[in-house]
């Protein structure tokens, strides 16, 4: 069985095609939703999902989130004694959501479809695939995230011809595609985006609102130098985003050195805070809109996808800007995970899919720098030279003919970049190679440059001499953010030796870790309310008796959803 | 691919019908699959979108209305109709030719001749049909006026939330609020030129900034047509406003995408283009 997984910034869902349908996979809490983040407990093993979340806040050196930003980077976050890359820490994500199938599946899972920003770059990419890898998953297909919406969404549309946009806003990203739907064809006209647009920029304009307005003047100005601080207004920041809708204001609350600091904000002096970020919501737009060479009245229907679109703020503008209601009939949290199943199910070539094809595109063109000659024999270099135009339908192969610019030219020195920029320095590099050619006077040697482009949304380059017919290929891994087969290997070998955290005690640990949260945040008769509910559950704990701890765990959740409500998911 | 060869991958005769290309693509892509095929995918996709070309290029008559014949009609209705058509086409003509005032005087010349302005008093038949013909020279000919535009939808109540229209046709609806939202953003140009013609260049330029972030240019269609219409009056000026065209061009990012001025008037691109030559480099 193929599993179909949205890898988030905030929270990751699993889900699989079954029987005609998609069906979302629970969590060992019962949750669709594993928050994407990864810890450390106390006995150094890795806790996965709400659990560590709660652990965010009273152990913010031992817990991490919001990783996916760095995915394609080789930047590296310490826990404890440890140092992860980002392919890692993600790896532990779909490791776990790869544990939650095998439990509801009940069988052994080794292949998933894995979904990914449109806008994400060549590294970005491999950089998902690789993090499969170490999960022990063979990824059998990356999906860009709003293709994967769409599907979800045509295959419950009764329309048999439409044509619509997705308006993908998660956590950490930000894409736009249009599609058309005909005979069973979904095709992706055109995609657009922004890498680094999400709900959690929302979070941090508020958390910088809060600053501004009650933190500074009780000497809260820095609002990363206490990471116990941070985690607190970030909790604060997400219910207050959710909660803000007409005329009602919410408040943020934060105990900060021994004071109550409280701030009221209502929508209207939210969105002025928001306002850079609505504006960047715009462009990638235009840009799809253009490319798909439609006007938005053309659209039969705006399909929101993401959790931040959830925002009363984010829903308005979007009507705003397309002159009508987006749809919102299937959850927007797990829209994504839900096209993934299908494309889990066609890629298993699942019957009740036949009469279903899906075509995507490539989201940003892809070339090489070449030289201009701006005098007679004078030559520039630094140009762009686009082989694969953006929005071009994929699988593609495209060619282009370059040709040597110096009488006896010993080599040729071929960069690959991606990017829409007439100079590459402003485009994003991708790789290089430098292929020897046989020395004849300027302009006589010509190398064909070939470009293919897969379902997958990775690159290949081939260079051929025109002369001698000598082939080579440039394997784009070369780069800082991906590892090589090798450091791989070494990962695969670190991560092994990681403890897992117990999955069956997960709801135990998720609980403690909440309560031990709430402690942290509680003030006077609460806490000592906390403090002797955990402890009267931990004695339970250490009876071994399963109904006890059932009982327990009822007790203690009762307890803390009367003083916070239920959960934040 | 060469003329021919994209319909023989599709086993297709030439056509101009769209749906019957898709119709054969599809078929032949649910055997051809991406990610199983890619190749064969890349061929079979090389030639329908050269097919889809060539039909774009291939002369269509546009489908014909289907009307009842006269025959099978109520004979009230018929003669009725007769009476007004004349009146209807001329409102089409003057939207079409005609200046603004001429076709607001003839409006109101008919909701005269017709005793058509009382609710109570009126035709109800005669008031249906009236509505029939108005609607169609609101939303189907080829141009038509502003205010006229706005006269018909207040006359009717076709953007009220209740209205037949919205229950029968949300498009259509749809369509004449993106008409009145556009007739306000050319209103919007015409105060920005009338500016620039009294010199007041500055104060052109708060206003165009003011306009980028209001709510009259929120929405994308609105927004397109604005920035369209501002730069061919403004490729019109034997003496560009320079300063003012800068800040439309760092105002609506022309510099990062101009795709949709080119394509709205390639013509008046150009000569924008040439005009501002002394501002930047293209």
């Amino acid at each position: 069985m193929i599993i179909g997984i949205d890898l988030g910034t905030t929270n990751s869902l699993v889900a699989v095609w079954r029987d005609g349908q998609a069906e979302m996979i629970p969590n060992a809490l019962g949750h669709a939703l594993t928050p994407s983040v990864v810890g450390l407990d106390d006995s150094g093993a890795v806790l996965v999902g709400l659990a560590a979340r709660e652990r965010l806040i009273t152990h913010p050196q031992l817990t991490t989130a919001v990783f996916k930003r760095y995915m394609g980077s080789d930047r590296q976050t310490r826990l404890g004694t440890q140092l992860f890359r980002p392919e890692e820490l993600s790896a532990l994500v779909l490791k776990s959501l790869k544990a939650d199938a095998e439990r509801y599946l009940g069988e052994a899972v080794t292949e998933a479809v894995i979904t990914v920003p449109a806008y994400f770059s060549d590294a970005q990419r491999k950089a998902t695939k690789i993090a499969g890898q170490l999960a022990g998953l063979k990824v059998e297909r990356l999906v860009n995230e709003p293709t994967a919406a769409a599907l979800a969404y045509g295959l419950h549309q009764n329309e048999p011809e439409s044509r619509f946009l997705v308006f993908d806003l998660g956590g950490g990203t930000f894409d736009i595609s249009i599609l058309e739907l005909f005979e069973g064809v979904m095709e992706v006209r055109a995609s657009a985006g922004d890498n680094f647009l999400g709900g959690e920029d929302f979070s941090e304009a508020l958390i910088d609102g809060f600053i501004e307005a009650v933190g500074k003047q009780h000497g809260l100005t820095d609002k990363e130098a206490d990471p116990v601080v941070y985690q607190a207004l970030r909790k604060q920041a997400e219910q207050a985003k959710r909660g803000l809708s007409g005329t009602a204001e919410v408040a943020m609350e934060l105990r900060y050195q021994e004071q109550n600091l409280r701030w009221a904000i209502g929508e209207e002096a939210f969105l002025k805070l928001c306002e850079p970020l609505l504006k960047r919501l715009r462009e990638p737009i235009e840009k799809a809109l253009r490319d798909a060479r439609l006007k938005a009245i053309d659209l039969d229907q705006i399909v929101l996808a993401g959790g931040a679109t959830r925002m009363p703020a984010v829903r308005k503008l979007v009507a705003k800007l397309f002159g009508r209601m987006p749809a919102m009939n299937l959850n927007p949290d797990e829209v994504v995970a839900r096209g993934a199943a299908v494309m889990a199910g066609l890629k298993a070539r699942d019957e009740t899919l036949n009469e279903v094809v899906m075509t995507d595109v490539c989201p940003y063109s892809q070339g090489i720098e070449v030289s201009e000659q701006i005098a007679t024999g004078r030559f520039q270099p630094g140009f762009y030279l686009p082989i694969i135009e953006r929005n071009s339908v994929v699988p593609i192969s495209r060619e282009q003919v370059v040709s040597t610019i110096v009488d006896n030219q010993m080599a040729l020195h071929v960069s690959v970049y991606q990017g829409e920029s007439r100079l590459v320095k402003d485009n994003i590099f991708l790789g290089e190679i430098t292929i020897p050619v046989p020395p004849r006077p300027a302009g006589q040697i010509s190398v064909s440059v070939r470009f293919t482009y897969d379902v997958n949304g990775l690159l290949e380059a081939e260079m051929t001499v025109a002369e001698t017919g000598e082939k080579h290929r440039l394997i784009i891994e070369e780069n800082p953010g991906v590892l090589t087969p090798a450091e791989i290997e070494e990962k695969l070998a670190a991560l092994a030796k990681l403890k897992i955290h117990p999955r069956e005690l997960l709801p135990n640990a998720q609980l403690m870790a909440r309560a031990d949260r709430m402690f942290q945040q509680a003030l006077g008769e609460e806490r000592q309310w906390i403090a002797q509910a955990t402890a009267r559950f931990q004695s339970m704990l250490e009876s071994q008796e399963e109904t006890t701890i059932k009982q327990g765990r009822d007790e203690l959740k009762t307890l803390l959803d009367q003083l916070e409500g239920e959960g934040w998911l | 691919m060469s003329d021919m060869k994209c319909w023989d991958r599709l086993g297709l005769a030439p056509t101009p019908d769209e749906r019957e290309i898709k119709r054969t693509y599809a078929r032949l892509l649910k055997a051809t699959r991406p990610e199983e095929d890619p190749e064969g995918f890349q061929a079979l996709r090389l030639a329908f979108e050269e097919a889809m070309w060539q039909s774009s290029e291939m002369s269509r008559t546009p489908p014909q209305p289907v009307v009842p014949p006269d025959s099978e009609r109520d004979p009230r209705e018929v003669e009725a109709e007769a009476l007004l058509r004349p009146h209807i086409e001329k409102l089409a003509e003057l939207n079409e030719q005609g200046t603004e005032e001429e076709a607001m005087a003839k409006l109101a010349a008919v909701l005269d001749a017709f005793e058509l302005r009382d609710a109570g008093a009126r035709d109800p038949l005669l008031w249906q049909l009236f509505e029939d013909g108005m609607l169609w020279v609101c939303c189907d000919i080829a141009a038509n006026h502003d205010a006229f535009l706005r006269a018909g939808v207040s006359l009717f109540g076709w953007m009220e939330p209740d209205s037949w229209l919205r229950q029968r046709d949300p498009k259509t609806v749809e369509w004449l609020g993106l008409r009145l939202h556009e007739a306000d953003a050319l209103e919007a140009v015409d105060e920005l030129l009338a500016l620039l013609d009294e010199g007041e260049e500055r104060q052109a330029m708060v206003e165009l900034a003011r306009l980028a972030e209001a709510e009259v240019l929120i929405n994308v269609d609105v927004r397109h047509l604005f920035e369209a219409e501002l730069m061919v009056s403004l490729s019109e000026y034997d003496n560009m406003p320079l300063q003012f065209a800068g800040a439309a061009l760092t105002l609506f990012g022309w510099r990062r995408d101009h795709r949709h001025l080119e394509e709205y008037h390639p013509d008046a691109w150009r000569e924008f283009g040439r005009k501002i030559k002394p501002l930047i480099v293209f």
